[in-house]
């Protein structure tokens, strides 16, 4: 029995089914112990490390506050936007796929008419559509393309390779060979593709939108699913056309973002004043996250400019967080912990919006009609300086032909597109005539006639200067090194010399181009390792010079390298009535439908149908700002104007003619908006109020008379003689703008006169306390008072302002606001403010309060008082009844209705240019309430100012209608103010 | 007349049972891991707006449809279906053949599926394994004398070559080894010499490791590309970052994240519907098992499938004849081998190769054709004419 079991259970032990199961029964132990290593022994680990890859921590931006003017007009506003993002989900094929999404997605955004914006990226493209730099400092920005630690390592001293000096656009195709975005031509034997070119087969325009994009997710690589935004605020069609795209656009999100707004018709008036927001920069970040830890993150958006900047603690509120669950597409599918952010604070104003509009509204219209009264329907005005007048100037109406084209209110690149009209095709086929003769004749100026600059034509000698410049600039003709290197040896040679003083009538001797080159080449001054026609190092100079000159050719030929230079042969195509002023109106019309449609009808009929000349057309159109001054941009075109409170501080408008809209600034820019402001030439993202500095021109004359009065110089009955010339300087004695003298006068007289000579005086003895002449001491009495007057600093505005300079030539010219005096409108508003209120100088103050999002008082902010000035009131007197003249004797202010007090000013920048116009005051003269300062850029006389500043006060005091009286067409034309002195 | 011969026929076919030899604990286990494996295809397919999606229905309809088969074939005689073994053998070269014409259907680069009307999708390397058990079984019984014999062996192999050829071409490396494996236990247990045994056994390890070297050392001449990257990222999870690397590490995590008890409802989103493992209704069915289930979960799924191959085997030992023995044994060998191999996949044991997970993963061919290989090795039991 027992032997039977014992031999069944060997027999069983032994068959080869139970080897069979022995053999699975050991695999399944390994795999228990695999399970329990994994899931025991290493279980949390794991578990955490699945957290680590699908939770994130993710801050909720908080609600900007709102800005509100004085009286609680709202002008800058969050809102909510639908905005296209994209998140970094692939693994393989990383480039090719990401590219191809991008692609896709604009493709789609832009075919639905919204725009892809420009985030955190320092390129940007210009007017002919190459790549530059954004920002003026744009190291800090290579530095990260480069993933340097410090702007020193840019350069390598061991490759000698220095990518500070590299151009945006070799930084571009860096990045594009990073981002594969280009073309491969060819495949090597493995199938492999190679021979890289980046950038081919895309638009300039799409190679930016995908680098930026890619720069910008490249950085948010080291935060999980932290999207980036292609297009904020896009409609709803696009919206929809993504999402029904959603299964090819991996990774493309449609999110619900904040964007700040600045009012659809109303930016450009505030847009200097309240800035905009914008993704923080690296440089920031770091200065912010030393000052304030934990509060900045790289993907916040912060207040850039302006008071968006200044107020930037107050309205950014507190972000929220949360904790988020990812897929593996990065696709939000969970989330918790959610900490609500809190809504920033509201900040209102001491501005006065409806000032600020009027007063911009004024500039413009009055700007226009300076430009109506100069421009004439002549072909050219020569300037002589012997007999004219800087405000003899006049505007040939070629000059404004040629302005549409040059500030490109006239798209030259359209000419020669495919669906270019009638006009456009003309004009280009005129231009592609004309380029050839140009660059045939510069040819064979350059190999056979050589002609002496001297005897060029204007036209040749402007293209001969233009390339001697290309040529003596790095990456002018050929990328790098100039063709011509000019160190202190070359400057001292006299064949430079002789070329460098070719447009100098005193000193220029006969000389040409080509003789300036081949003596060059000679010397040995040229480097020609970039052209592409010598072969060999030892080429002899004619072989050179020749390869010079193709490179010079094929530069000039090529449309986006060339832009300025060939925009400059459609002026000498109108001169020479190779196109015609008609063409360019049609063109106007045929370009801009917008255009068109501000036309009346009855004025564009007659047009049409040939009634009327270009010159009447143009002039009607500038009149009824179809054309605006800004867009012309002729002197006059830019200007400014503050008004203040005399009695706080606070400023009530701030005005920097043209604006901009900061909408498309704000929420990431938009490439061809910025392309078009940065090549403005009237440099709309410039404040003129803050940042542009002038010579004070006579309205310095009140600080030289506090300097007088309180230095015991003079007193208030003290007269001067005034012969018209001021005789105690010997050498070069200065005049007075009255040639004929003005005769005794006592300080008022002097004021109101405006007279050179009493303030001469005052300077020269200012300057002669030790007993004889000393410039520098005088310019230091005279300094005390100009910093009294707040003159040495900025205003106290708080937003980006020029510091002032204080003129350090000259203590006799200075005293007359002449010399190196440098200062801003801002600067002398708060100036007359102190003048207005007798001695109380204020840092002047743009916010009035701060609430909370409920309303609720946080703070009411005042201006301080930065110094008083304090003068006996008889001096004071002095002066306000001295202000008062000047202003009476102007009949434009005689029916104004209210008694206004004030100092003209000239400033005299360059001799070929109108003056800078200047007016400062303030009113009602009896009981000061608001000051005003004006200043227009090249606005040849002050009494265009004054003007300026007379309607402004007329609405301010409730004088007389905007709309109705001050800026219908019915409104008194501005008057000359030559025969009125200065 | 005609009543008379079906009579006998059936007669023939269903033969008087004793149902107490009736294996209900096999028919358990299998319904059992069935319904678990569609729990955790449920898991996968798991969304807010539905908890049982139309494919879960789908798989359910199929389940019922797969047992009553078993059920069925479980009472025909299985001498009496391994009588067509010729006309089985053939009909699976025609199958497999098909794929090949415009009947066959690409999936992500391998044709595995033809499309036929009304079943729809079938995958012929899945009823592959199944009719070579049952051809083997006969073919092999017939010959049982020469089962010693080098060149019965050599016949045998070259019977497998031709279908194992038309399979590798799909292609799927994975189903040919399961069917060379499953031979392989069929013909030990045939009672092949011991000493041809332990050959192979030897040759096989330093094939193996040889073949895993080379392609670590990147010059393999024995695999395509993608087989040596599976191999590279199986050595080297870390360097491996593409996909295929990524499954099985991203596998790993899930299995592991599930520690011992699997992941609580209201915890964290889990990794699956995190979208990090592909195929996790199939071939990575347990990445969902281990990390739903936990250690526990992940144990029992070894246990079961243990288990039911050790039944199998145990069936083999006490079948009628030589053919129910090593039919059972084949059935034995197909889940236990290729559900172990899959579970050591999933857990990063063994490099990644596309195996179903027998009864948990979806996919119908494969159950139906495990559902009647069981069903024929309960009539295998139901005719042992021993005790257990």
């Amino acid at each position: 029995m027992f032997e039977n079991i014992k031999e069944r259970f060997l027999k069983f032990i032994t068959s080869r089914q139970v080897a069979l199961c022995g053999a699975l029964i050991l695999m399944a132990c390994v795999l228990v112990m695999q399970l329990f290593s994994l899931q025991i022994v290493h279980g949390e680990e794991n578990f955490n490390k699945f957290k680590f890859k699908v939770e994130t921590k993710r801050s909720i931006p908080a609600t900007r506050g709102n800005i509100y003017d004085r009286n609680g007009n709202i002008l800058a506003w969050d809102t909510s936007a639908s905005c296209v993002t994209i998140t970094d989900v692939f693994n393989e094929n990383k480039n090719s796929k990401l590219n191809e999404v991008l692609n896709k997605t604009i493709d789609i955004i832009e075919k639905k008419g919204d725009e892809v914006d420009l985030n955190n990226f320092d390129i940007s493209l210009d007017e002919s559509g190459k790549f530059v730099f954004a920002k003026e400092n744009h190291l800090p920005f290579l530095r990260d393309v480069y993933h340097k630690k410090r702007i020193e390592e840019l350069y390598d001293p061991v490759t000698k390779d220095d990518k500070r000096e590299y151009t945006a656009t070799q930084v571009i195709d860096d990045l594009c060979k990073d981002y594969k975005i280009g073309t491969y031509l060819s495949k090597d034997e493995k199938g492999k593709p190679t021979n890289f070119v980046p950038r081919m087969n895309y638009s300039n325009k799409r190679v930016l939108q995908l680098v930026a994009i890619r720069y910008n997710l490249s950085s948010n690589l080291y935060q999980k699913y932290i999207s980036t935004t292609i297009s904020s605020n896009v409609k709803d069609v696009t919206v929809a056309a993504i999402l029904e795209n959603q299964d090819v656009l991996e990774g493309v999100q449609i999110e619900d973002k904040k964007i700040r707004k600045y009012g659809e018709d109303d930016s450009k008036y505030f847009s200097h004043l309240l800035g905009y927001t914008g993704s923080i920069s690296q440089n920031e970040l770091d200065r912010l996250q030393d000052e304030e830890p934990d509060v900045y993150d790289k993907n916040d958006t912060i207040g850039l400019s302006g008071v968006e900047k200044l107020m930037e603690k107050e309205l950014r509120g507190k972000k929220g967080s949360e904790t988020i669950y990812v897929d593996n597409m990065g696709r939000v599918i969970e989330r918790s912990d959610p900490i609500e952010p809190e809504v920033g604070n509201n900040v209102y104003l001491t501005i006065d919006k409806d000032l600020t509009i009027a007063c911009y509204d004024i500039i413009e219209h009055d700007l226009a009609k300076i430009l109506t009264e100069k421009i004439k329907n002549v072909k050219f005005y020569k300037h002589s300086e012997k007999q004219n007048n800087s405000s003899d100037i006049v505007i040939p109406i070629y000059d404004v032909y040629f302005a549409l084209f040059d500030n490109n209110s006239i798209d030259i690149k359209h000419l020669s597109d495919q669906n270019a009209k009638t006009n456009e095709k003309a004009v280009y086929n005129a231009f592609l005539t004309k380029k050839k003769a140009v660059l045939d004749q510069i040819r064979y100026e350059l190999v056979e006639k050589k002609t002496s600059y001297d005897e060029l034509s204007p036209e040749y000698k402007w293209y001969m200067s233009t390339i001697a410049n290309m040529l003596v600039k790095k990456d002018g003709i050929v990328k790098g090194k100039p063709i011509i290197g000019i160190d202190e040896d070359v400057k001292a040679d006299k064949i430079y010399k002789k070329w460098e003083n070719r447009d100098d009538p005193e000193k220029a001797e006969k000389v040409s181009l080509s003789e300036f080159i081949q003596y060059a080449i000679l010397n040995g001054w040229t480097n020609t390792s970039g052209l592409k026609n010598i072969e060999s190092q030892y080429a002899d100079s004619e072989e050179i010079y020749n390869g010079i000159v193709d490179a010079i050719i094929e530069k000039l030929d090529n449309a986006e390298e060339s832009f300025d230079f060939q925009k400059r042969m459609y002026k000498y195509m109108l001169l020479d009535e190779n196109i015609s002023g008609d063409q360019v109106c049609n063109i106007l019309l045929e370009q801009s439908e917008e255009f068109k449609n501000k036309i009346p009808e009855e004025e564009l009929d007659l047009w049409l149908r040939g009634g009327e000349s270009p010159y009447e057309f143009l002039m009607k159109r500038i009149k009824n700002l179809d054309i605006t001054p800004a867009e012309l941009a002729l002197d006059p075109c830019t200007a400014s104007m503050v008004v203040t409170d005399v009695t706080t501080g606070d400023v009530l408008a701030l005005v920097s003619y043209p604006g901009y809209d900061n909408n498309k600034m704000a929420n990431g820019v938009n490439i061809e908006y910025y392309a078009k402001l940065s090549s403005d030439k009237t440099e709309p993202l410039y404040n003129h109020a803050t940042q542009q500095l002038t010579a004070p021109g006579s309205t310095f004359k009140m600080v030289s008379a506090t300097a007088g009065l309180s230095e015991g110089i003079i007193n208030t009955s003290t007269s001067v003689h005034c012969g018209g010339v001021f005789s105690k300087l010997s050498d070069h004695p200065p005049y007075c703008w009255k040639r004929g003298g003005h005769g005794s006068l006592n300080v008022t007289g002097g004021i109101r006169n405006s007279c050179n000579v009493f303030f001469y005086d005052i300077g020269y003895r200012l300057a002669s306390q030790s007993g004889y002449y000393a410039s520098k001491e005088g310019l230091e009495r005279l300094k005390k008072y100009a910093d009294l007057y707040g003159l040495t600093d900025t205003s106290g505005i708080g937003i980006e302002e020029k510091q002032p300079q204080f003129s350090d030539v000259d203590a006799v010219r200075s005293a007359i606001g002449q010399g190196s005096h440098n200062y801003s409108t801002v600067g002398l508003a708060r100036y007359v403010t102190t003048v207005a209120n007798s001695g109380t100088c204020y840092d002047l103050n743009l916010i009035k309060c701060t609430k909370k999002s409920n309303d609720d008082l946080i703070k009411d902010y005042k201006a301080q008082v930065r110094n008083t000035v304090d003068l006996p009131k008889e001096y004071w007197d002095a002066i306000h009844t001295g202000m008062r003249g000047v202003v009476l004797d102007k009949p434009f202010y005689s029916n104004l209705g209210v008694n206004v007090a004030g100092k003209t000013g000239t400033a005299e920048e360059s001799k070929s240019r109108p003056n800078h116009s200047l007016f400062v005051c303030y009113a009602p003269y009896e009981n000061p309430k608001i000051a005003v300062a004006t200043r227009i850029a090249h606005g040849y006389t002050s009494s265009y100012a004054a003007q300026f500043t007379k309607d402004a006060l007329a609405y301010y005091f409730g004088l007389a209608d905007l709309e109705d009286e001050i800026l219908s067409d019915s409104a008194n034309a501005l008057q000359d103010g030559a025969t009125f002195g200065d | 007349m005609l009543k008379n011969m079906l009579n006998n026929m059936l007669n023939n076919v269903l033969k008087k049972y004793r149902f107490y030899n009736f294996d209900f604990l096999l028919v358990a286990m299998v319904v059992g891991l069935t319904i678990f494996g569609t729990i955790a295809i449920g898991m996968t397919e798991r969304s807010e707006e539905q908890i049982i999606s139309p494919a879960i229905k789908k798989q359910i309809a199929g389940i019922v449809f797969c047992f009553c088969v078993m059920l069925i074939v479980s009472l025909i005689d299985y001498t009496f279906i391994l009588n067509f073994y010729i006309v089985f053998y053939i009909a699976n070269l025609v199958l497999l053949a098909l794929i090949f014409t415009p009947l066959g259907k690409d999936v992500n680069g391998a044709r595995r599926w033809i499309m036929l009307p009304v079943i729809n999708r079938f995958q012929p390397s899945e009823s592959a394994k199944i009719i070579l058990i049952l051809f083997f079984a006969q073919f092999i019984m017939k010959y049982k004398d020469k089962v010693k014999n080098m060149g019965f062996i050599l016949v045998c192999l070259l019977l497998l070559g031709i279908p194992a050829i038309l399979i590798k071409k799909q292609p799927d490396l994975s189903t040919c080894i399961t069917i060379v494996i499953i031979l392989g236990c069929m013909l030990f247990v045939a009672g092949i010499d011991w000493r041809l045994v332990a050959g192979v056994l030897v040759v096989g390890i330093i094939g193996v490791t040889l073949v895993i070297y080379a392609a670590g050392q990147g010059n393999s001449m024995f695999l395509a590309e993608y087989q040596q990257t599976r191999i590279m990222a199986w050595l080297h999870p870390e360097e491996y970052t593409s996909s295929a690397a990524l499954q099985t590490t991203n596998s790993k995590m899930a299995i592991g994240s599930g520690q011992l008890t699997g992941k609580e409802q209201s915890e964290i989103v889990s990794i699956l519907n995190s979208g990090f493992v592909s195929e996790s209704e199939t071939d990575f069915i347990f990445a969902v098992v281990g990390e739903e289930f936990g250690f526990i979960g992940g144990c029992g799924v070894i246990a079961f499938i243990l288990l039911i191959a050790i039944r199998c085997f145990r069936i083999s030992m006490i079948a009628r004849d030589k053919a129910g023995e090593l039919f059972a044994t084949g059935v034995g060998a197909w889940v236990g081998f290729q559900g172990l191999l899959n579970i050591g996949v999933a857990t990063g044991v063994l490099p990644n190769t596309g195996l179903p997970l027998p009864f948990v993963s979806s996919g119908l061919t494969s159950l139906l054709c495990l559902y009647v290989g069981v069903g024929i090795v309960l009539n295998i039991r139901l005719q042992s004419n021993k005790y257990i």
